[in-house]
């Protein structure tokens, strides 16, 4: 749909101003100097600090976006997505989409609206009070981005909710499921840091680094699995993400130019927030790549390298390696899990099938070979398992597993030379433990912080959280446990053979 | 390398048609629901080229309704057109086609 905007003439077209005039006049010169309050009561300087900076207005937007130009260009984002929508309800799309990719809908779907509405609620707080007039103008987009995403996962729930089960009741998945925890806890602490930080965390990591692989490479795999509707959602979210990615790489450089100090700032926080946002990755992304999907199109482990490795990290180290910055501090660690990542989740999902709201299954023949050609180990790693699964062994285990005190993930992954678990270390004669040294240093860096952080395990030892394994389940969200169990098991999910009293992972 | 990944379409096809005339290495790759359009190094694109193409006025909003994925930095988004580039590259931008420019060499 090629169609030029010719039933109203843009701004530009009736001023005859160039898009850089016009941007000025919208945005920098709606900034004014304040007469009856103090210019720290508007700008709180907490929102300037931890960064070193002083000409707030040579920070710029490389889209030069401005609001009545965005509206139209959103405008015609939204009639593109919903024709789709239409369209995929019209002819039943959701019929054909194979049944393994969408029993992992359910789980990624009920995620994902809610971390857009978390990165609305951050970029709403910079649009307030950011001390860079083009920051904020583009935090304000951005904050009506995110919020536009949110609404859009709403709207994909309704859609399937309509014709399956699974796709209900979100917002108690998403704050009480154990296996939201990290996701949650994650998007939690980007909205409780420096308002800097949380540009690096989303602007450059998320939206650079880990949209890349979900919102790209992932659609991909969706289009061959049939679930084109979802596909195109992911794909228009994608589209407002390049203009976050543009404002988070032009704050990078912006302040590795303005000042040297902010070098080692910047390091630190792409340090924590790439092995933070990796972590829940590993686990809420790898199986979309490697076991939700019926026609697979690469692994994950090639996914990672392509969209991460070589495009996020190999462009940042190209464009911003010359002032300094360097890989971050646990890239090899994130290598050196890649053989193992998917194949321990979806091993550990399996195992606690009955408490899931979508259903896992054991890969087949021809999965099998796929997985051993893309990871050569998997049949040392995880061979035995699938055989005792086969052979009808009883392999649940609804049992307590340590659960990392930073990301709130159980601890599962190890790697060739490292343990799944590491730690203790003391505060306050209270032991903490962690998945990976890349968490015990985030947790090292900031104690106070991650010390109010309780885990699941914690809340559940604290009789916080139901111990009971029913009244856990309703807790977490689960309100028919049918719908979780094995896929192809006939029978399976319906709760019997439960192993123990304790419910929590 | 740079990289524009397109929602795959007629605008995608015209703006790999108008991106191969201002840098001659560019690649262009279908993937399911994308085109990938990369070039070493630097990424042209000149709207008057895509609106010839298309046969229809076109400009870098339109582009915005499209653009999945990019890699490099934005060094130019406005009327004339869009360009992405590494910086590392800066020094070679001399030998190379500038938007709307005449002479020079493909970059890379």
């Amino acid at each position: 749909m090629a169609q030029a905007d010719t039933d109203r003439p843009s701004v530009r077209e009736a001023t005859q101003q160039t898009i850089q005039e016009q941007y000025k006049e919208f945005t920098r010169d709606l900034t004014w100097e304040p007469t009856y309050v103090a210019r720290e009561d508007m700008y709180p300087p907490e929102h300037a600090e931890g960064v070193y900076f002083k000409d707030w207005d040579k920070f710029d937007d490389p889209f030069r976006l401005y609001y009545k130009d965005y509206v139209r260009v959103q405008e015609k984002k939204e009639q593109g997505l919903h024709m789709v929508f239409d369209h995929a309800a019209r002819y039943d799309f959701l019929s054909r989409v194979e049944e393994t990719w969408l029993e992992g809908m359910k789980l990624f779907a009920c995620g994902q609206g809610q971390t857009e509405y978390e990165t609305c609620k951050d970029h709403m707080a910079i649009a307030r009070y950011s001390p860079a007039p083009a920051l904020r103008a583009a935090a304000l987009y951005q904050s009506i981005d995110e919020l536009r995403h949110a609404q859009n996962y709403a709207h994909y729930l309704r859609y399937a909710n309509r014709k399956l089960p699974g796709f209900s009741g979100w917002a108690t998945l998403f704050q009480n499921h154990w296996l939201y925890q990290g996701i949650r806890d994650a998007f939690e602490d980007l909205l409780t840091a420096n308002p800097f930080e949380a540009i690096i965390g989303a602007n450059v990591v998320l939206e650079i680094g880990f949209t890349n692989l979900n919102f790209v490479a992932l659609p991909t795999v969706g289009a061959a699995n049939y679930e084109h509707a979802w596909a195109q959602l992911q794909l228009t979210t994608q589209s407002d993400e390049t203009r976050h990615m543009a404002i988070g790489q032009a704050m990078m450089r912006t302040l590795l130019e303005a000042d040297e100090r902010n070098l080692p700032i910047l390091q630190d926080w792409l340090d924590k927030w790439t092995w933070r946002l990796y972590r829940v990755d590993a686990l809420g992304g790898s199986i979309f790549f490697d076991y939700f999907a019926k026609n697979k199109v690469m692994s994950y482990k090639e996914a990672f390298q392509k969209y991460f490795v070589d495009d996020f990290i190999g462009g940042l180290l190209n464009d911003l390696g010359p002032h300094g910055l360097k890989e971050p501090r646990f890239l090899q660690d994130m290598l050196d899990e890649m053989d193992v990542t998917s194949h321990l989740v979806w091993k550990y999902l399996y195992q606690r099938k009955k408490m899931l709201w979508f259903k896992t299954f054991q890969p087949d023949e021809e999965d099998i070979v796929w997985l051993k050609e893309k990871y050569p180990g998997w049949q040392e790693l995880v061979g035995d398992f699938w055989d005792d699964v086969r052979a009808g062994k009883d392999v649940d285990n609804l049992g307590l597993v340590p659960v990392c005190h930073l990301c709130h993930v159980a601890c599962i992954f190890h790697s060739p030379d490292r343990p799944t678990l590491r730690g203790p270390i003391e505060y306050d004669g209270r032991q903490y433990w962690f998945c990976s040294p890349g968490c015990q240093w985030i947790f090292e860096r900031e104690p106070q912080k991650y010390l109010q952080d309780k885990t699941i395990v914690d809340l559940a030892l604290e009789g916080k959280v139901p111990a009971d394994l029913d009244e856990f389940l309703k807790f977490s969200g689960i309100t028919d446990p049918s719908l979780g169990g094995d896929l192809y098991a006939n029978g399976s999910g319906n709760g019997s053979g439960r192993s123990n009293g304790s419910g929590a992972p | 390398m740079v990289r524009l990944e397109l929602m795959a379409g007629e605008q995608a096809d015209a703006v790999a048609a108008a991106a191969r005339k201002l840098t001659p290495l560019v690649e262009v790759e279908a993937l399911p629901g994308l085109v990938s359009i990369s070039a070493p190094g630097r990424l042209t694109v000149s709207c008057s080229d895509v609106s010839e193409e298309l046969g229809e006025p076109w400009d870098t909003r339109q582009l915005q309704v499209i653009l999945a994925n990019y890699t490099g930095f934005i060094t130019k988004m406005n009327e004339e057109g869009v360009e992405l580039r590494w910086m590392e590259d800066q020094a070679r931008v001399g030998e190379s086609k500038e938007l709307g420019g005449k002479a020079g060499h493909g970059a890379g």
